[in-house]
């Protein structure tokens, strides 16, 4: 194997992967799929003492809907969402985002709860959390406690969950058909995590916005909400000069930092360019 | 591979009438090996490594661009080879005996300077690959940090640390100093009506091959002689390679190149990892393996290009090239074409700085596409002016 040595342990329950992992402590790391974890691993990057699979719990896969919510449970593939028959425009963003998403085999494999806890700045799934304000539900040897989506990411790769805890679901609201959405992205290779990811969703009376959402991934260390761009577009017109003031603002608001990916004023462009694109590409 | 050929194919000039060499152009050509790989059945280094009971090599690589490589200290129990051990082995060493040209010797394994991130220091053996891992980070190299040269402007500039030991006289890091004039350059550049001139630089690259570098050297003991199984390029010069640096006659090193899954010419060069591994099973009289890794073949495999130009071309009114003045600064010169000019000025030079080796890598970026370059700006020029512009342009 190229990872340097761990323990492993195949948990029969959700109880048991607690257990494992209070025991575990800091040197615990939870496997769901692995698209992250194990090439970190395998790079030896990431070493960690001991892996708790938590590959077998079945009852953690799926969507269901609890009234106006709709739960994602942690195991749940992204593959299971981008080919969801989900309706209205949460399942067109979790069908949009979810395609964007690496490459099918990573798809496959990857969990929507793994993305969450792995925390990455530009996962769609992180954007999509704060977008839509989730709610995640976290389960440790204790208690289990709801996580609201803004406080969950704390920085780059990491999240508010303890060592013992497990982040089982997470809730997102069920908007009305008044909401619309998109998705605007752009990465250098096919695959790649997003440079900049933008995610808009509003609701909209008689070509009137009464409510924005805008989330920016890959402009901070966590996703975070465009208060700048939201604010002028509710109670205005879906109108491209209204998208274009949004998409300015948005871009002024963000301070990015640059890396071997982009400078701060290519992401910083790429948040104007992209804010707008979503906006456009949501009204059509 | 005819048997291969199905019922109703279209493009076999042998058989349409079509047999000048034109008839070829824009065709798809049939393969002899290819129906084998398509099918899965591929023969590469790594399953003549699976079919074999042998030692796995682990390379154990700088981490820094520069420095004075103190010790290596080697943990108990642990089989590792340094650059002590390979005393009398001789580097790669190029041949080529010109004056504008200094040639610089490559070690095998580093020995009191680690020179790029990634250069081999020890070589670690172990019954697999992952206890060869294992013990590679039992191998602790003691480094004194030196400041790296980084840069051309790095390089060049007074005061400039040495990269390696020989250089120019009076020009530390500066290898290669090649200068050619045509009899007619200076009349013709003078006197043409316009001229233009093109600076562009391009970036280091790597090739990236799907399957990174590999070998296997198994050793017969009855005969002494070693079979090195390799994915590469350029089996003979491997074999004389690695003959002339371990001082042994031809003879007992056989070279077989299997399927090779991407070059590129990142597998067109004699690599050190090769010396080292057929040492090794001489050595230990024991077949010996060793598979890059994907993060090795970014970090530590052949780079290639990292260049730049500088072309002034004169032009008579009607747009034709009269004369070309290159200078070509360059981490690895690639002037492989015979540049068909009336007259020709070039300078190239070569400098050498704290990155990993480079090798000439397939596509974009040599003398030609520079060429190219000045040619579409002047036809740019002609084309939105109905002329030719005047001396001193640039674009």
């Amino acid at each position: 194997m190229k990872p340097a040595p761990f323990d492993y342990l195949r948990a029969a329950s959700v109880a048991e992967a607690v257990a494992a992992l209070a025991e575990f402590g800091d040197g615990g790391k939870v496997l769901a799929g692995g698209q992250s974890l194990l090439p970190m691993m395998n790079f030896r990057l990431a070493r960690p003492d001991a892996l708790v699979d938590i590959g077998g719990l079945g009852e953690l896969r799926g969507v269901r809907a609890d009234g106006d919510f709709l739960e994602i449970g942690a195991l749940t593939r992204h593959v299971d969402l981008e080919r969801s028959a989900i309706g209205g425009p949460v399942g067109t963003l979790l069908r949009s985002a979810g395609a964007q998403i690496g490459h099918l085999p990573i798809r496959v494999r990857g969990t929507f709860g793994g993305s969450l806890a792995h925390a990455d700045p530009a996962s769609e799934w992180c954007l999509l959390a704060v977008l839509l304000d989730a709610t995640m539900t976290v389960t440790g040897p204790a208690r289990t406690r709801i996580i609201a989506a803004a406080d969950f990411f704390t920085t780059v790769f990491t999240t508010a969950l303890e060592p013992d805890e497990l982040l089982t679901a997470a809730r997102l609201p069920s908007l009305d058909r008044t909401w619309r959405v998109a998705v605007a992205e752009f990465a250098r290779r096919a695959g790649d995590f997003a440079i900049v990811a933008v995610m808009v969703a509003c609701s909209v009376r008689d070509g009137v916005i009464t409510d924005a959402r805008v989330s920016l991934g890959g402009v901070a260390d966590r996703p975070v909400r465009s208060g700048a761009a939201e604010s002028l577009l509710v109670e205005r017109p879906t109108e491209d000069a209204v998208f274009r003031a949004a998409a300015d603002a948005a871009a002024d608001a963000v301070t990015p930092s640059s890396d071997i990916h982009g400078s701060a004023e290519y992401r910083r462009e790429l948040v104007s360019v992209l804010v707008r694109r979503a906006l456009e590409r949501m009204a059509s | 591979m005819t048997g291969e050929r199905q019922a109703g194919e279209r493009h076999d000039p042998g058989t349409d009438g079509a047999t000048t060499a034109a008839a070829w152009v824009g065709r798809s050509v049939r393969r002899a090996g290819d129906a084998a790989i398509l099918r899965g059945e591929g023969h590469y280094v790594a399953d003549a490594i699976a079919e074999q009971n042998c030692l796995h090599a682990v390379f154990v690589r700088s981490p820094v661009a520069a420095g004075v490589l103190r010790a290596v200290d080697v943990a108990a129990g642990v089989w590792a080879l340094t650059a002590a051990d390979l005393a009398g082995v001789a580097g790669i060493c190029p041949t080529m005996d010109r004056p504008d040209y200094v040639p610089v010797t490559m070690p095998v394994l580093a020995g009191d300077a680690v020179r790029f991130v990634g250069e081999p220091v020890a070589m670690v053996l172990a019954a697999s690959p992952a206890a060869a891992l294992d013990a590679a980070e039992q191998v602790r190299l003691d480094i004194d940090r030196g400041q790296p040269v980084l840069s051309v402007a790095d390089a060049i500039r007074a005061g400039a640390s040495q990269v390696h030991d020989v250089a120019f006289p009076g020009d530390v890091n500066t290898v290669v100093d090649g200068k050619l004039t045509t009899p007619g350059f200076a009349e013709v550049f003078e006197s043409a009506p316009a001229t233009v001139t093109v600076s562009c630089r391009c970036a280091r690259q790597s090739a990236l091959p799907i399957e990174t570098r590999g070998s296997l050297a198994v050793y017969e003991r009855a005969t002494g002689r070693v079979t090195l199984t390799t994915s590469t390029q350029v089996p003979h010069v491997t074999r004389t390679g690695i003959c002339a640096a371990l001082g042994i006659p031809a003879d007992l090193l056989r070279v077989v190149a299997p399927d090779v899954g991407g070059a590129f010419g990142q597998k067109m060069c004699l690599a050190r990892e090769d010396i080292a591994l057929v040492y090794a099973a001489r050595l230990l009289r024991r077949a010996v393996a060793w598979v890059e890794t994907r993060e090795e073949n970014l970090k530590a495999s052949w780079h290639s290009r990292e260049q730049q130009y500088t072309l002034t071309g004169a032009f008579d009114p009607d747009g034709r090239l009269l004369a070309l003045r290159a200078d070509i600064g360059t981490a690895h010169p690639e002037v492989r074409e015979a540049v068909q000019l009336p007259e020709l000025q070039a300078e190239l030079a070569r400098w050498q700085r704290d990155f990993r080796p480079t090798v000439e890598v397939t596509g974009w970026g040599d003398a030609a596409a520079a060429r190219r370059l000045i040619l579409d700006c002047q036809a740019a020029w002609v084309a939105g002016r109905g002329t030719t512009g005047g001396r001193g342009d640039s674009c």
